[in-house]
This record gives structure tokens, C-alpha cells and sequence, in this order.
């Protein structure tokens, strides 16, 4: 009964638009036009720069998180609970917020002309790559790192090695899982990065990602657009397999139990250096932009003020509708999204866990959408759902399911480990003492994974708060403008009046998305949930 | 036939090519206590999970009075279990962990307050109602994941390795407990261990496994006393598995308890001489090492400490020698 209400709706609203994208796609390759385009140079160096940047953002990610992952990993130092849940804000902040206060930074700071430019450069593209995924890092192998028995280090340095060799020989080779796997979600969410993309990199930057997005919105080629979706999901796919693999790992190498908890010790000298160099870095890196961003909307031309605030309830021409409308819109879309992806994720989650042959087939199932781009699933539904009776293009309600979509993997990767970690004794021991199978999902699974819903809700609520890529494919109209489509449209255009508003609109948007946030960390806490089982 | 209690009839069960139950029979009287002893991996807890509806048996049936339960599932025999490592709900506190089996049983929280109060008290667990279970020490899970399984009054009380985990003073202390307790409600029981001073202190019966197949069933008194092979002497910690005629017994194998050796005053029919090889001292004994003229060994226990390579000289208590069927 779960799997199918799970199946269906996927079935519906992913599957059939993901198989009509490819069956278009495979379709209009062999045509004149697609195959030019997709054999010709011009893309074929697009495709070569999307998968550079993402391998040098993920080396990147990685160098800047470890020492992070590693302080957390093993020393209590006053702050340390604050800055670890404090790790989860950037991860959930809208890329529209996030492109829009590193554009601040750059004016504010004069990086867009004279000496050092980031705007508009791949540096740009990498800083915010960064930004974005060194929670990822910090998160998935430093909560690893703190699990990971310390004895085979130790015996190694009684039997004479270094603590170097230490370090490289047994401790690395034990991260590997959570490396690997940290690697592959960094590297996932770079190669199919849009919004940092289209705002940072400038009219010059395009990746396969932008590519899609252009054909299908600016240019209305479809078929060229299917195309270079379906490359896309191809390569997307193979990683997935990827990803998925080494995640198995991580979660076998988690039961088979190193549990010997060990305890953080009080750092000590040097080790101060890297917690300040790691929290300092950090506490740059992601500070200076959101306090800029606020700085910036805040200023109007006479001085500081809420006049763009004030702005906000007024209609601009070049929206569909006013900016407060499209927050509002943003909010209840995100409730509903979110109310979709707890049920939809929750039951495959439970129907998942029962370990039938199916079972698996669900996991990775429910994942691709994390993995298949949000701008190939948007141009998914903009062709699938094109004739009546199921021309829902532009009816509202396919923005809150497009956003569901792309939260339930959130809930799936949560709630899947929990319900999977409920070791059989406890649900036998329920039975012996006359529980039957629906009083042991109601007394015993249920309540058990009732906190990883919740994270999983609070994290689709925020990741629809954000969304942009998909949600840039649907007609644009009054009841579908969101938060971000209204910054991008406002940030896209020169004067100061409406660059204040998106910084306003964006300001208010971080708010709420930060707010969700805590609502995961206040309910994760420790919790392996926490992250919706990615951070 | 008929009878009362739990009636095990030629149950099997294989895991691929192993046979980890292999056609076994046994029965529980009202009341009685039998505990499974045996090495582990010997099959004896996938007999209890068969007697628990955990695991199917591919032959034999499970009988309870007359009633046939082989298909039944677990929550409809009535049968509790206590795990080994307690299975204790973590999300739930003491008091609701122990009401649990009252609640699947239709009972409200109000109706069954007093029952658990009741079995705390038993387990001498009074005022842990709204203890986290995550907050308890080994002994006090334990207990409560025996209160658990007994509030429900089940027909039958299984007990898998329960104080498996403790350390040896605990373990000591608590199996005496539980005898009490069982005995106290007078509660049919199958406990399963692998340690046999338990299964001697908690049981009525003991029926040894080995390999899948019960080898031997009896009280612990004519099991200690009459252990009849090899194999069990050896697993009940009988040192000396000697040839009978050469002690003035039978011709075949036999066991010589370590009773039966004492210093010979020198006036006994039946004498050993025999050269210290090694000790160790075991608190209330020294465990002596011996060889014998012929070059085999013997263990004895003495009261003094000896030294290595001096000769002591054995009566031998012709009563302390039981042959033993190869």
C-alpha cells in the first residue's frame, strides 16, 4: 500500500516526464540540428569546463573541510556545538541568496573591476561551490572521523610509526568510506550547479547545466535541449551508481559497529591552530558574504533605511507579480512540498526497509532526483505535461510537486537508515510480547523514525524555499513566481532600486530558510538523521 | 498423546547445508524450569527461536497442551522471550517498556500501572518507572527485560543468554535471583546458556546440545554424576578421562572425578603414584598437574601447594570412577 501510493506518484510526476525527456531526446539526436550542437566544439568545451570546475570544487571542498571534520572529530573546544549545527545554514540557503551576497561582496569590495576581479570569473563559481558543500564535508566525514576506532593508530604508533605515518597509512585508509562518499556528493552538486552558474559566472560561463536552460527557456529548442539532458542524466546516472555503491559501504562500515565511542579531548597547543584556522576560515567564508548581503539591503540612496524592504509590496514591471506575493507564495509552496515529500518519502522509505527484492530498487530509485538536475526534471515536465488532459505546465500546484520531488530524497535518505538500523531483536521482542506487525509499526518503527521525518520535512521545506532550477522551467505567472525567480529577474537587471530589492527579498528569504535549519538541528541534534543522511 | 506444557517433537531447522537443529524432542512441564546448555553455535538458540514463532522449522511441530503451534506467530503463543542483549525499547521508559505486553494485550496504561509496579518490585527495581532504559547499568537492563517478558504472565518464559553479558559476581548473584523469581511464580521456563554452574543453578532439567542434537537430558545431579560420554564429561569440566581398568573399574573409558583423588594415607587398596608437573592456584584449591608411571596425566585438587617435579601419592575412590559409553 505504501510502495504503491510511492510508486505512483513518482511514477506520474518523475518517471513519466524523465522517460519522455529521454525518449525526445533520443529521438531528435540523430537530427541535424541537436547532433551539431552536441558534437560541435563550442559544446564540447562546455562539457569539458562543467567537469572541471566540479572536480576542482570537490578537491577544493575537501581541502578546506578536513581540518574542520578533524577538529570536530576529536577535540571539545567551547563553540563546538554551536559551530557544527551552525554548519547546516549555508548547506540549505537558496543559491539566488547565495549568488546574491557574493555579488555584494564583490561590489562591495571592489572585486568586479581594477586589480583582483572575481566577478563574473570561475573563481567566483568555485568560492560559492565551496560555500555550499563544505558542510557537506565537515558533516559526513567528521561525524565518520569521530566514530572511527583510534586503537589500529595507536597500535601503529607503538609499533614505531610516526604520527604522520600514522595519519596516512590507518586513519586515511579508514576515512576512505566517508571521503569517498563526501566526494561524490560534493562533486554531484557542482557538475549539476545551476544558479551559481547562471549568476556568478557572468553572460560568458555555461555548463551543461546552463546549456539545457537556454535552449529550452531563451532559445524554445526542445529538441536540442532533450539532447543535452539526456548526456546529462547519462553521466549524472553513472555517478549515482557511484555514490550509491560507497554509500552501502559507509553504512556497512557504520553497522559492523566501530562504536567504540571515543572521547574528544581538550585541544592543546598547536592543535589550537588548526580549530582557529578551521572555525576562522569557516566563520570568513560563509560570514562576510550573508553580512554584506544584509549590509547591501539595507542601503538605499540616502543612507541606511528599510526603503527597499518597504519596496517589496509594490509591483515591478518586470515580475509578474510583487516581491512580498512571491515570498508568500514561496512559504505555502514550501509547506506543501514539504507535507508531499513527508508522505510520498516516508512510505517508500517504509517500504523500502521491509528488505523485499524490491527494496533496493526503491532506494536508488527515489534518489535520482537528487541526482537528476533540477533543470532536466523542470524541462521534464515542461515537455511531458504539454497536451490536455495533463497540461499541467503552468498549473500552480506543479511547483510544490517539483519541489516535492526534489525533497524526498531528503526524507528517503533520512528515514531509510533509521528504520534500517532498528535492529531485528527490538521489533522480535515486540512480537513475543503480542505486538502484531501493525502494532510493531505503530508502536515500534514509527515513533523510532518520527525525528528523522521531521529533519527530512524541515530540510524538502527549506530546499523548496530555494529552488530554482526546476522552478525556472515552469511559465511564469503570477501564482507560480517564487522567492527565487523574483531574485534572480531582479538581480539580472542593472540599477541600484531593484538590486536593493533583491537583496531585501533574499535577506528575508535566508531568514526562513535559516530558521528551518534550526528546526533540523534542534531535532537531529547528533543524530545520524541529521541532514537527511547527506551531511 | 497428551500432555501438559510444552511438548518439542522432532524439530529441525537448516541454515543452507548446516543443520543448526537437527530432529530434536523435548518437553517443558508447568512450572519446570529446563535450561539448553551447550557451546555456542550449537544450535540451542535457534531451538529456543523455533519454540519462540521467530524461526519456522522445516520438520517437527511445537505443541503447547494440545494445542499446535508450529504455524502459529509469535505474538499469538503467549510465549515470552527474554533476549540477550535485552532488546530493551529505547524510546520508551522503564515502566513503559515493562507495560508493554499488558498494552498488546488490550490493556490501558491505568490497568496495568499496578502489574508493572508489581514486577519492578520483583526485580527489585521499585521507583526506575520513568528511568530512561539508555540511562541503566547491564544488571538493571537485564532485570528490566525480565520484568518485560514477565508482566504479561506468559505460559512460557524463554531466557536467552541473559546474564551472558555480566561479569562473573553478578552473574553469580542474579542467577540465583532468577531461580527464585521463577520459582516464586512458579513459571514454566527454558533458559538458555552456555555456562553450566547457571544452568545447574537456575534449571530443574538440563538438556545438553551439541551439534544441533540434544545429547543428553537430565537433572544436574545425574548429569554431574553420570555424564555417560566424552563429550559431555569434558564440556561439564571433567579433567580426567582415563581407562577404566587401570583405576580398578571396567575395561573402556571412563571419567575419574577430581573428588575421587586424595592424598593416601597409606593404607588404601587402590593407590597412584604420580610426579608434580605443574599448578594453579584457584583460590579455595590448588589444581594440580600429575603424571603417572605409564607417562598420562591427571588433575587433582589439593589443598597445598606442591612443588614441581616432587611425588605425591593418590587414593583413588573406586565410586569416583564413572565409564563412560564411546
Amino acid at each position: 500500500m505504501a510502495l504503491v501510493l510511492a510508486v505512483c506518484f513518482f511514477g506520474f510526476f518523475f518517471g513519466y516526464p524523465v522517460i519522455t525527456l529521454v525518449i525526445r531526446g533520443l529521438r531528435s539526436i540523430a537530427d541535424d540540428r541537436p547532433s551539431q550542437v552536441l558534437f560541435g566544439s563550442a559544446f564540447l568545451r562546455i562539457a569539458w569546463f562543467s567537469l572541471w570546475q566540479a572536480v576542482v570544487s570537490t578537491v577544493a571542498t575537501l581541502i578546506v573541510g578536513l581540518p574542520a571534520a578533524f577538529a570536530l572529530a576529536r577535540f571539545d573546544f567551547a563553540g563546538r556545538a554551536l559551530f557544527r549545527a551552525a554548519l547546516v545554514v549555508p548547506f540549505v540557503l537558496p543559491t539566488v541568496v547565495v549568488a546574491g551576497a557574493f555579488e555584494s561582496v564583490f561590489t562591495r569590495f571592489g572585486l568586479d573591476s581594477g586589480a583582483i576581479v572575481l566577478k563574473d570569473t570561475v573563481w567566483a563559481v568555485l568560492l560559492a561551490h565551496v560555500f555550499f558543500n563544505y558542510a557537506v564535508v565537515v558533516r559526513v566525514v567528521g561525524t565518520y572521523w569521530e566514530s572511527v576506532d583510534r586503537r589500529p593508530a595507536q597500535a601503529a604508533r607503538v609499533l614505531g610509526a610516526s604520527a604522520r605515518t600514522a595519519f596516512v597509512r590507518i586513519t586515511l585508509p579508514q576515512l576512505r568510506p566517508a571521503l569517498v562518499s563526501a566526494a561524490a556528493i560534493v562533486f554531484l552538486f557542482s557538475f549539476t550547479s545551476f544558479g551559481v552558474i547562471l549568476l556568478l559566472g557572468g553572460p560568458g560561463m555555461a555548463t551543461i547545466e546552463t546549456e539545457i536552460w537556454r535552449y529550452a527557456v531563451n532559445r524554445i529548442e526542445f529538441d536540442v535541449a532533450a539532447a543535452v539532458a539526456l548526456l546529462q542524466l547519462l553521466a549524472v546516472a553513472a555517478l549515482i551508481t557511484l555514490t550509491s555503491y560507497a554509500e552501502s559501504k559507509r553504512e556497512r562500515a557504520r553497522r559492523t559497529g566501530t562504536q567504540a565511542k571515543t572521547r574528544l579531548t581538550a585541544p592543546r597547543g598547536r592543535q589550537w591552530l588548526i580549530i582557529f584556522g578551521a572555525v576562522g576560515s569557516a566563520t570568513a567564508l560563509c560570514g562576510i558574504p550573508i553580512f554584506t548581503l544584509i549590509e547591501r539591503s539595507l542601503l538605499t540612496g540616502s543612507g541606511y533605511g528599510f526603503a527597499n524592504y518597504e519596496a517589496l509590496g509594490t509591483q515591478v514591471s518586470l515580475l509578474p507579480t510583487s516581491a512580498a506575493a512571491a515570498l508568500t507564495n514561496s512559504v505555502s509552496y514550501a509547506l506543501m512540498a514539504a507535507a508531499i515529500a513527508l508522505v510520498v518519502g516516508g512510505c517508500a522509505a517504509w517500504a523500502a526497509s521491509q528488505g523485499s527484492a524490491g527494496a533496493r530498487l526503491v532506494d536508488v530509485g527515489l534518489t535520482l532526483p537528487l541526482g537528476t538536475s533540477a533543470v532536466t526534471l523542470g524541462l521534464g515536465v515542461l515537455i511531458a505535461f504539454d497536451r490536455s488532459p495533463i497540461d499541467f505546465r503552468s498549473a500552480w500546484w506543479i511547483v510544490p510537486v517539483l519541489h516535492a520531488l526534489i525533497g524526498i530524497p531528503f526524507v528517503l535518505r533520512g528515514v531509510l537508515p533509521t528504520l534500517r538500523g532498528i535492529s531485528p531483536r527490538i521489533r522480535e521482542a515486540a512480537a513475543t510480547l503480542g505486538a502484531d506487525p501493525r502494532a510493531i509499526r505503530r508502536e515500534i518503527d514509527f515513533p523510532l523514525a518520527t525525528k528523522a521525518l521531521l529533519v527530512g520535512a524541515a530540510f524538502a521545506f527549506a530546499v523548496s524555499l530555494g529552488e530554482f532550477g526546476a522552478t525556472s522551467f515552469v511559465p511564469r505567472r503570477p501564482s507560480t513566481t517564487t522567492a527565487p525567480t523574483a531574485i534572480f529577474r531582479l538581480l539580472g537587471q542593472p540599477g541600484d532600486q531593484l538590486r536593493g530589492q533583491a537583496m531585501a527579498l533574499s535577506v528575508i528569504l535566508m531568514l526562513v530558510t535559516a530558521a528551518s535549519a534550526l528546526v533540523i538541528e534542534r531535532f537531529a541534534g547528533r543524530d545520524r538523521a541529521s541532514g537527511g543522511g547527506f551531511l | 498423546m497428551s500432555s501438559d506444557g510444552l511438548r518439542v517433537d522432532g524439530v529441525s531447522v537448516h541454515f543452507g547445508a548446516t543443520r543448526a537443529v537437527d530432529d530434536v524432542s523435548f518437553t517443558v512441564a508447568p512450572g519446570e524450569t529446563v535450561a539448553l546448555l551447550g557451546p555456542s553455535g550449537c544450535g540451542k538458540s535457534t531451538l529456543l527461536r523455533v519454540v519462540a514463532g521467530l524461526e519456522r522449522p522445516e520438520t517437527g511441530t511445537v505443541h503447547w497442551a494440545n494445542e499446535d503451534l508450529t504455524s502459529a506467530p509469535p505474538e499469538r503463543r503467549d510465549f515470552g522471550l527474554m533476549f540477550q542483549d535485552h532488546a530493551l525499547f529505547a524510546h520508551r521508559s522503564v515502566a513503559e517498556n515493562v507495560a508493554f505486553g499488558l498494552k498488546m494485550r488490550g490493556q490501558r496504561a491505568a490497568e496495568s500501572a499496578k502489574r508493572v509496579s508489581e514486577m519492578l518490585d520483583l526485580v527489585d527495581l521499585a521507583g526506575f518507572d520513568d528511568r530512561s532504559v539508555e540511562a541503566l547499568s547491564g544488571g538493571e537492563a537485564q532485570r528490566v527485560a525480565l520484568a518485560r517478558a514477565l508482566a504479561p504472565s506468559p505460559r512460557l518464559l524463554m531466557l536467552d543468554e541473559p546474564l551472558g553479558s555480566l561479569d562473573r559476581a553478578l552473574r553469580d548473584r542474579l542467577a540465583t535471583d532468577l531461580r527464585s523469581v521463577l520459582a516464586q511464580l512458579g513459571q514454566s521456563a527454558i533458559h538458555v546458556t552456555h555456562d553450566q554452574d547457571e544452568a545447574f543453578t537456575v534449571a530443574d532439567r538440563v538438556a545438553v546440545m551439541q551439534a544441533g542434537q540434544i545429547v543428553r537430558i537430565g537433572t544436574p545431579f545425574e548429569i554431574w554424576n553420570d555424564p555417560q560420554t566424552a563429550f559431555l564429561a569434558t564440556f561439564l569440566g571433567h579433567p580426567n578421562i582415563v581407562e577404566g581398568s587401570r583405576f580398578g573399574g571396567a575395561p573402556g573409558p571412563a571419567t575419574l572425578l577430581t573428588t575421587a583423588l586424595t592424598k593416601a594415607e597409606g593404607d588404601e587398596p587402590l593407590r597412584v603414584e604420580t610426579t608434580v608437573v605443574s599448578q594453579e592456584f584457584r583460590g579455595d584449591h590448588f589444581r594440580v598437574r600429575v603424571r603417572t608411571a605409564d607417562g598420562s596425566e591427571l588433575v587433582a585438587h589439593s589443598t597445598h601447594q606442591h612443588p614441581t617435579g616432587s611425588t605425591m601419592t593418590f587414593a583413588i575412590d573406586p565410586t569416583g570412577l564413572i565409564p563412560l559409553v564411546d
